[in-house]
């Protein structure tokens, strides 16, 4: 009552439909500027994670060889998917003098700094690139910008691929508690009943669990830890806050009139669950979703961090990190740049969600009583 | 009012027993026993032969399913008895347990206390000051610390403070001479070494806090007795912290309650970092050991505070709420 | 000049938002002799509230006074630095809020909150406080002061709050007390109550009110003056007598006329806009007076349909008295029931005219019949969680409407209307009893059969920001239930009988593609409508459809309704807490208390002759703005302020 103007009768002109919610939405979380930064950062994140091995690698992204044009950048994504050509011509993963080498007329176009996150690169690999330092010597340079890690990988190459690990943990894992918290909490929220007694008891025992201690005992049920894994893990893990939400959501929602209005017209409970409930629901589910994706990208580097992350060879901030705290006297630069990359990813998915939240909030929105 | 309580431990309990069945299930599915896993890996020479391994298991009811295991355990408990940590030499768990207490509760408890005395006067002043400049600067700084995670934030504080400045020490709880030092002496030891531990501990919740206590501040304020309170002419400084803090306490103690757990359970990445012999430690260490008994001790412990903490929300809900009475 | 207590002059306050600047009041000028009641009418958006919040200087932030003065006692309350302005507040003028529910401060006690407006102000103990508060509680009527004054809030029922705002307002002795729709979240019964008090008070203390509500009928009650503001704008000011008797302004003659009183002789209402147009030029507001023929007001009082009463067979069960009517004639006119004679107040019947009162012949099949319906929810407790007992919310109620009647429920909040109405739908399932559609039994149908049957039956709702889905489309809600019940041939099919809808409810065809919050409450409940009948249903329930509205667009909707019944056949149940909307709509008319209908009858003769106790209070409670009944209350202020004097 305190803070809004008057309502005042809108004259409705004739012209174009209006804008519906989401367009709406996206107009107020445009005004706020934090958020679009931190959402123009999130899609930088994910062009570098796609494009990881056209940025960082040793591998040529297009190259003739023996008359054939070849892709063995491709080889970073998938192991399968770099032609057995050269493995059978024992190039072991040197393209750059093993190319002209074996075949004079070939030629390749190669990823934009030459370094591997997989390998150290050696000593006349590259024309005027030395061999990469390592231990404490591997500080950076402009050969090796964000420095090498004990081994002499390049941080600059793992940080890059690694954004692929932290991109899909967190979209994966969230999309996976999504679909168990939104139905379970939908369940429970709309029916109610004992549904909604055994559906809460449920979300109370994974609730009661310490988080870390369910993972880390799946985790540890593996023999061979992949990122898929991972992200399954998570998500089974991190549903609860979406399924407790979206059960409110619907409780409070299905009170309603224009609930009672879509049953009055004979509409049948999924019809009304689906399209009238849930599309009213899914803006507030969103916000946790967001945070969530956070969380599993700070679960993952924690794991990766504690070494139970995917099992190597395999980039992750969180496995430079933990090689950065057993040098930390020496090896600063793998502690920094990780870490402010998984802090800057942490913040910028928070900024998003704050900014979700305040568009999407109709508590917020004077026009959308 | 009983009655509710009554019927919340009930549930508790039932909700406990699934809870422990689980975590039972899961532990005593991961690959190797006790017997097999970290000593072989560490020292492939001190392998027990299969002999050996066959008798330890059933010594320990190893050789049994993990399903009939878990009742043989579970009455056991029920008795008092949470068995021996096998990898530790066969010392009770809930010694143990009562070993590593101090270490975790000095952290948790210091931040906790730190993180509400902090929390609520940034809190109530930045709903006070809303949208100056310096209430905006700090709401940002609160914001960038909410998302800083804290084990990149030990990491770096370690990097500052150890490597740069050399003014305190790397990890541990206490340096090496701690024995021989007088008792101020030791006093400054431990401050030292759980200076950086207790920041990492309190900061994520100091910001957590203080946006909370802001942004049901904000949503108090709206309110319609807000304004009945000004029409009556009340200051504006006692309408923040009497009229609209104390309905802000209502969602406040929920938090408080919900904290209960997270005093004891301690934080594994954090004193892994700062190799702080507490109980996440030892919940990580367990893992990697296979050591049951230990992992259930600690499971059963973490679900019952944290049911315990549900309760707890409840009950001062109920308290700070006089529109909540269970019946 | 110099007695007022309150001069405000020329005031105008303005929000400034991000779609630019918005005149909430624009200009308006009035003054509150002590002892006095100004009361303010108008509108949702027309300034009201925002003039009293400008008095107290409690505007949100992006509202300003931009100019203007408003004195109190020769104080300019405008230029007054804020801490002064605090001592003002509670002090000299308070104020209480139209929502007592949620107005008091939850986690204190009552008697704390009125306590702290008379530490702030006085110079007192806390024992003096206490006591000082017990003493305004029995004032004000609340029972047992000594043990309420440490209740909470929650503990009290919405007219115990109200007095609880009262007193506290009242603890500092102000010279002027702002009454912000004091009354409007209440029953009729508690308002009439409330009222009372304030008149009571306000005489015995000798202080100037400011009442504000959008009733004139609450008007008519308590004021002295009155003035009328439309959209920031002050229309008309003068005695409450001069406005209800001499109105100027086409707007005060429109509201007057559009509200339907209780012995209104319309049946069509009239609206604002059949005494004005408005146009917005340059930003400001420029209205133009329509000449009103008198034939159009007497085509609005002969028109439209005229009552259709049960089966005189069955009215004369219900012991309402009829006179007999020649044999044969089916559906013909009659005489009236001898204690109506509305033939009276109408002039004899035009060309044109249709008949003012119609039975159902003898021997019709009733569309609907309810028969002892009962819904009764579980009241759980114990360790076991076992029902120990029922709340009776419809306690075995029973009834009949024939094809093409009205049916008005009526009651206060808590009787039972909404609930009896929605287990009719089976949107709340029926505990026990029947319901018959036609011959079919909903009360027991299976879901398939009962989805089918909804076909024939619809409900339209109180809500009109929550009855539709806020991410659907007009054209999406509207063709949502022909796509459940299979109606139209195709997208494009729907969409035309959409377009055709909204145009039958006063709509366009270009509104199809906007979302609902483009829209007024009125224009919403239009759309609610179109939806409703979207499936051409034969029956519909109007649960408080209109009593979230404006009185000047209530107006439109109950004509709308009124017209699509006739053009439809629509047979409706009305259910609302207004008497006098039920009674303007409904041919018969059920008293809801307590879960049970405590009366049945023709509209018309419940109302001229209520037989029971209750029925009789709510009559009575109903505000009465009868010309005649005002120049007595008038009066009656005149002698006790010439005395007082």
């Amino acid at each position: 009552m305190l803070t809004t103007p008057p309502e005042v009768e809108i004259a409705l002109a004739e012209s174009a439909p209006s804008a519906g919610f989401w367009r709406e939405s996206w107009r107020r979380f445009c005004r706020r500027r934090l958020a679009l930064v931190a959402l123009a950062f999130v899609v930088a994140l994910m062009a570098i994670a796609a494009a990881a091995p056209f940025i960082a690698g040793t591998k040529p992204i297009i190259c003739k060889y023996k008359g054939h044009i070849y892709f063995p950048a491709l080889g970073y994504y998938n192991r399968a998917w770099e032609n057995p050509i050269f493995a059978k011509d024992r190039f072991r993963g040197r393209y750059a003098g093993t190319l002209a080498e074996k075949d004079p007329d070939s030629w390749a176009i190669f990823p934009l700094v030459y370094q591997d996150p997989y390998r150290r690169v050696r000593a006349g690999e590259w024309p005027d690139q030395p061999e990469n330092p390592f231990g404490k010597e591997g500080v950076p340079s402009r050969y090796n910008w964000f420095g090498t890690n004990p081994q002499g990988f390049d941080v600059f190459a793992s940080m890059v691929h690694g954004a692929q690990t932290a991109v899909s943990v967190g979209f994966v894992s969230m999309g996976i508690a999504a679909a168990i918290g939104i139905t379970l909490g939908a369940l429970a929220g709309y029916f109610g009943g004992w549904i909604d007694v055994l559906i809460s008891r449920v979300i109370e025992v994974v609730m009661c669990i310490p988080s870390l201690v369910l993972i880390l005992a799946l985790v540890a049920m593996l023999d061979k830890v992949s990122n898929v894994h991972l992200m399954v893990i998570v998500g089974c893990t991190g549903w609860t806050g979406i399924a407790r939400l979206t059960r409110a959501e619907f409780m409070k929602l299905k009170q309603l009139e224009f609930v009672s209005a879509a049953r009055a017209m004979g509409a049948g409970a999924s019809r009304v669950m689906f399209i009238h409930i849930l599309r009213n629901a899914l803006a507030p589910v969103l916000v946790p979703i967001t945070f969530g994706i956070a969380d599993a990208i700070l679960i993952e580097s924690g794991l990766s961090f504690l070494g139970f992350g995917a099992s190597p060879p395999n980039p992750s901030w969180g496995t430079l990190l933990s090689a950065g705290r057993r040098s930390i006297e020496e090896t600063w630069w793998l502690i920094v740049f990780p870490g402010a990359a998984i802090f800057l990813t942490v913040l910028a998915y928070n900024l998003i969600g704050e900014g979700l939240q305040e568009a999407t909030d109709p508590r917020l929105r004077q026009d959308a009583h | 009012m009983t009655s509710y309580l009554i019927r919340r431990l009930g549930i508790g309990v039932i909700t406990l027993l699934l809870i422990t069945f689980l975590v039972y299930g899961l532990v005593r599915n991961i690959p190797g026993t006790p017997f097999t896993s970290d000593m072989a890996q560490m020292n492939p020479s001190k392998m027990m032969s299969p002999e050996a391994v066959e008798k330890l298991n059933r010594l320990y009811g190893l050789d049994k399913p993990w399903y009939q295991a878990y009742f043989y355990w579970m009455s056991n408990v029920v008795r008092g008895d949470f068995g021996v940590s096998y990898s530790r030499n066969n010392k009770p768990v809930g010694t143990l347990i009562l070993e590593r207490m101090p270490a975790t509760l000095l952290l948790s408890s210091t931040s906790l206390v730190l993180a509400y005395l902090l929390s609520v006067p940034i809190g109530l002043w930045s709903s006070a000051r809303a949208d100056s400049v310096s209430e905006r600067s700090v709401s940002t700084l609160l914001y960038m610390l909410y998302s800083l995670p804290a084990f990149v934030a030990a990491l770096y504080l370690q990097l500052l403070f150890y490597v740069k400045l050399d003014w305190l020490p790397l990890y541990g709880m206490t340096s090496d001479d701690y024995a021989t030092l007088s008792t101020s002496g030791k006093a400054w030891d431990l401050l030292k070494h759980a200076t950086l531990p207790v920041i990492c501990f309190t900061y994520g919740s100091l910001a957590f806090y203080s946006r909370f206590i802001r942004a049901n501040m904000q949503e108090v304020l709206r309110q319609d007795y807000i304004r009945t309170a000004r029409a009556k002419g009340v200051a504006p400084r006692t309408i923040i912290w009497k009229h609209a803090f104390r309905n802000t306490l209502i969602p406040f103690v929920t938090l408080v309650g919900l904290s209960l757990p997270g005093l004891f359970s301690g934080a594994v990445i954090l004193e892994q970092i700062f190799s702080w012999p507490g109980m996440g430690r030892l919940y990580f260490e367990s893992i990697g050991q296979r050591d049951y008994n230990v992992i259930m001790g600690l499971t059963l412990m973490f679900s019952m505070l944290t049911l315990a903490g549900q309760l707890l929300a409840d009950i001062l809900y109920a308290v700070v709420d006089p529109r909540v009475t269970y019946n | 000049m110099s007695t007022a207590v309150i001069d405000v002059n020329d005031l105008k306050t303005y929000f400034h938002t991000e779609e630019g600047v918005v005149r909430a009041v624009d200009g308006v000028s009035f003054r509150i002799e002590p002892g006095r009641t100004l009361g303010i009418v108008g509108e949702s958006g027309s300034g009201k509230s925002v003039t009293s919040l400008s008095i107290m200087r409690l505007l949100a932030s992006s509202a300003q006074i931009e100019s203007g003065r408003i004195a109190l006692l020769r104080r300019d309350l405008v230029r007054l630095p804020e801490p002064e302005m605090r001592s003002i507040r509670g002090k000299e003028i308070s104020m209480i809020f139209q929502e007592p529910m949620t107005s008091l401060n939850p986690v204190f006690t009552v008697g704390d909150q009125v306590m702290e407006a008379i530490l702030l102000h006085q110079k007192v103990t806390k024992a003096e406080a206490r006591q000082r508060t017990i003493e305004l509680f029995k004032e004000v009527g609340i029972p047992n002061p000594e043990q309420r004054v440490d209740s909470y809030p929650h503990q009290m029922s919405g007219g115990q709050k109200q007095r609880v705002m009262i007193a506290m307002a009242l603890s500092c002795n102000p010279k002027l007390l702002i009454a912000d729709e004091p009354t409007t979240a209440l029953d009729v019964t508690i308002q009439a109550q409330i009222l009372d008090i304030l008149r009571k008070l306000r005489d015995e203390r000798g202080m100037a009110i400011l009442f504000i509500t959008h009733d004139l009928g609450v008007i008519a009650e308590i004021a002295d003056d009155v003035l009328v503001m439309y959209r920031g704008e002050e229309v008309e000011y003068g005695p409450v007598l001069e406005i209800f008797a001499n109105p100027k302004h086409p707007y005060t003659k429109g509201l007057l006329a559009c509200r339907p009183r209780l012995d209104t002789p319309y049946r069509l209402l009239p609206t604002v806009d059949d005494f004005m147009t408005v146009r917005v030029v340059e930003g400001r507001l420029e209205i133009t007076e329509k000449q009103l023929d008198a034939m159009r007001l007497n085509e609005l009082k002969t028109h439209g349909r005229g009552r259709l009463l049960h089966p005189l067979s069955e009215l004369a069960a219900m012991g309402h008295a009829v006179a007999p009517i020649a044999p044969g004639s089916a559906r013909g006119s009659a005489t009236m029931p001898s204690t109506v004679d509305p033939t009276q107040r109408n002039p004899p019947a035009e060309p044109g005219a249709t008949k003012d009162v119609q039975y159902i012949p003898e021997g019709t099949k009733p569309l609907l019949s309810v028969e002892n319906l009962e819904v009764h929810f579980p009241v759980r407790r114990g360790l076991l969680a076992r029902t120990v007992d029922h709340i009776r919310a419809v306690d075995g109620i029973s009834f009949k409407v024939y094809r093409g009647q009205t049916l008005g429920l009526v009651g206060e909040s808590g009787c039972g209307k909404t609930t009896a109405g929605r287990a009719t739908l089976r949107l709340v399932e029926p505990t026990g009893g029947r319901v018959w559609l036609d011959g079919v039994d909903v009360a027991s149908l299976g879901s398939a059969d009962l989805r089918q049957m909804r076909r024939r039956m619809q409900i339209i709702f109180q809500d009109p920001y929550g009855s539709l889905n806020p991410r659907m489309t007009v054209e999406a809600a509207v063709t949502e239930p022909m796509v459940i019940q299979g109606i139209g041939a195709g997208r494009q099919d729907r969409r035309d009988r959409a377009a055709a809808l909204l145009e039958e409810v006063g709509l366009q065809t270009v509104h199809l593609r906007r979302y609902p919050h483009e829209f007024s409450g009125g224009q919403r409940q239009r759309i609610c409508i179109a939806r409703a009948i979207a499936v051409e249903p034969e029956f519909l329930i109007c649960d408080e459809s209109v009593s979230a509205l404006d009185v000047s667009v209530q107006a439109q909707v109950l004509n709308l309704l009124k017209r699509l019944q006739e053009t439809r056949g629509l047979t409706y149940i009305f259910i609302s807490h207004d008497l006098s909307v039920v009674k303007f709509m409904a041919d018969m008319m059920a008293v809801m208390n307590a879960g049970k209908i405590i009366e049945f009858g023709p509209s018309e003769a419940i109302y001229r002759d209520p037989r029971e106790e209750y029925t009789r209070k709510l009559i009575s409670a109903t505000p009465n703005d009868d010309l005649d009944h005002i120049r007595q209350v008038v009066a009656q202020r005149e002698r006790t302020w010439v005395s007082r004097k």
